[in-house]
């Protein structure tokens, strides 16, 4: 059965071992997450000079929100889009399809096990360093389980988009431009610069039912501020839009491997 | 014996965008773009039976392996039919994968950082083969292959020839009835096609594995096939026994090693010479003039001669005779 559990367990799990090769750089890409939240830290403490709150957040919860947000987006291995469309470009999605695996579900499967693994390691070092400079926050135990499980789905959301991005390579060459805007997009528009409640009511209006902010702004408010109602809400939107690209995907996966299989690689 | 392939009327054409000069061409060339068609595989027809080892021969573009993907389903044919072990291959690749095994010897399987032990693993999950038939299997392989030494050395670490070694065992581990095999050896040095050969051959023997293999290497053709077919533009040229074709040779090569000095060797017709030392003369004889028995009778009787080699000329000779 290509959909067996137990194939893709085997790849995420060589994978996995793969990368332990190189725990030296996922630990010096931490200590890079650990500058950048130094570096929000003064930032923010001189933004909020005689402030006590910013729109509903206290100086400690916006460093907590900034954690988060950093620690998912570096987590997220963006640079999939460039990695699917060079496997697309060099015809290694072609020799896939003579394995009895699904490409995509293989490329899900490995995407999810990269972030489990950056979101862990790294996630030591960025509740050491902001706890450290923020000190503590109140987090209900259900608010870290749910907000967890927020990211998981973010994270699939991401997935599907980076994979539809990716898949554009079976019509264009060079997939670096779309990797860049889609980048810089969910910087500012999945709050992982600023929470979009700072933007004015009018920006955050335009984007806060945008996808990125079901990636970042969402589930790494639902952190520092659980609410179970909107954590349904989050969850609402995110399998919507699962779906919704989901479908996108299949369709531009089937039209470009049908290409590639009218056309040649 | 039971035919495995079938292969009747097959034809691939595929669609390339003309491109056009200049500026105003290009962006002409975007609004209204222009395709050709470029025939790569032209009414081709074949069978390949169980066990057999078939070499695919031709030039760059020849269509070898636009063939070769169609018949593992990767490509859809424009027409005709394929039937491999009893599947249609574009319609059933899933089923037809685990039954069929590739090598294509510019893209690497194996997973680069880790031993090849963990490769396997995983391969062994992806074609679902039960546990003890699996540490059966690659013990059987591992010996076969001479490979235990590296089992447990990182993929990125294994010379270019014990990695090809390794690429064989995970690509052959599912007990693949037909392997196919797209320039195996390319980039190997001497010893390594010897042991990529060696083993062609045993798995041949010992499981009656269908091989279908491309290779630029002549060697490789002349040393593991039983069968060649020649494709040129898209069209079989030729489908036989390599010793047919080298009965349809013209030349011979003639060396003839002298016990003393050779001086004064006549011009000989129909004869043309190769390589001249002092107690040496290499030529290449047009038999279909002159029988060897007949040059050396006419022109060297005079010699005292010490050894003499007839041979074929080398296969790309043949094949280029072909093109």
């Amino acid at each position: 059965m290509v959909l067996s559990v137990s194939k893709y367990f085997a790849l995420a799990k060589a994978d996995f071992f793969e990368k332990l090769n190189y725990f030296g750089t996922q630990v010096f890409s931490s200590f890079f997450i650990c500058l950048v939240i130094f570096i929000f830290f003064n930032i923010w403490t001189a933004i909020y000079a005689g402030k006590g709150i910013i729109e509903g957040f206290t100086i400690a919860q916006m460093l907590w929100y900034l954690g988060v947000a950093e620690l998912i987006v570096m987590s997220s291995q963006l640079r999939w889009i460039e990695t699917i469309s060079e496997e697309v470009r060099t015809g290694i999605v072609a020799s896939m399809l003579l394995k009895p695996i699904n490409y995509v579900f293989s490329k899900l499967v490995l995407h999810m096990s990269n972030f489990l693994y950056g979101f862990f390691t790294s996630g030591f070092f960025v509740i050491f360093v902001v706890y450290y400079l923020a000190g503590p926050i109140d987090v209900l135990p259900r608010a870290v389980v749910f907000s967890f499980i927020s990211i998981i789905f973010g994270t699939l959301l991401n997935f599907v988009i980076l994979a539809c991005l990716g898949f554009i390579a079976f019509w264009i060459e060079d997939s670096h431009a779309i990797f860049w805007i889609y980048q810089k997009g969910l910087f500012i528009l999945g709050g992982m610069l600023i929470p979009l409640d700072v933007y004015p009511e009018w920006i955050k209006g335009a984007i806060i039912n945008l996808p990125f902010s079901f990636i970042i702004y969402n589930p790494a408010k639902l952190f520092i501020q659980f609410n179970f109602l909107e954590f349904l809400r989050v969850l609402f939107w995110q399998l919507g839009y699962i779906a919704l690209f989901s479908v996108i995907l299949f369709v531009i996966y089937q039209i470009g491997i049908r290409r590639l299989q009218i056309n040649g690689g | 014996m039971i035919p495995v392939i079938i292969v009747e009327g097959l034809t691939k054409i595929f669609k390339v965008k003309s491109k056009s000069v200049g500026f105003f061409g290009k962006l002409k060339s975007i609004v209204w773009p222009k395709y050709s068609d470029v025939i790569a595989v032209n009414d081709v027809s074949f069978e390949i039976k169980e066990g057999e080892i078939v070499g695919f021969i031709g030039p760059n573009g020849a269509g070898k392996s636009t063939t070769l993907k169609m018949l593992t389903g990767i490509l859809f044919p424009t027409k005709g039919v394929i039937d491999v072990l009893g599947f249609n291959p574009h319609k059933q690749r899933t089923k037809l994968a685990f039954k069929i095994g590739t090598i294509f010897g510019q893209r690497q399987q194996l997973l680069y950082h880790l031993p090849p032990i963990d490769s396997f693993n995983v391969f062994s999950k992806i074609y679902e083969i039960n546990s003890a038939e699996y540490k059966e299997r690659l013990s059987n392989l591992v010996k076969l292959f001479n490979l235990e030494k590296y089992l447990n050395t990182p993929v990125r670490k294994l010379s270019l020839g014990e990695r090809m070694r390794c690429e064989f065992v995970a690509s052959v581990l599912h007990k693949p009835q037909v392997l196919f095999l797209d320039e195996p050896t390319i980039g190997l040095d001497i010893i390594a096609k010897k042991k990529v050969r060696e083993f062609i051959k045993k798995l041949n023997e010992a499981e009656k594995t269908t091989i279908i293999l491309t290779s630029h290497d002549l060697d490789d053709i002349e040393e593991l096939c039983n069968r060649v077919i020649v494709i040129n533009e898209g069209k079989i040229l030729y489908d036989g026994s390599l010793d047919k074709i080298k009965k349809k040779l013209k030349y011979k090569i003639l060396d003839v090693y002298f016990h003393e000095q050779i001086k004064d060797i006549p011009k000989i017709p129909n004869a043309k010479i190769l390589e001249q030392e002092t107690f040496r003369i290499k030529l290449q004889v047009n038999r279909s003039k002159i029988s060897v028995i007949e040059l050396l009778d006419k022109y060297f009787k005079n010699y005292k001669i010490d050894d003499i080699i007839i041979e074929d000329p080398p296969i790309e000779e043949v094949i280029e005779q072909w093109y």
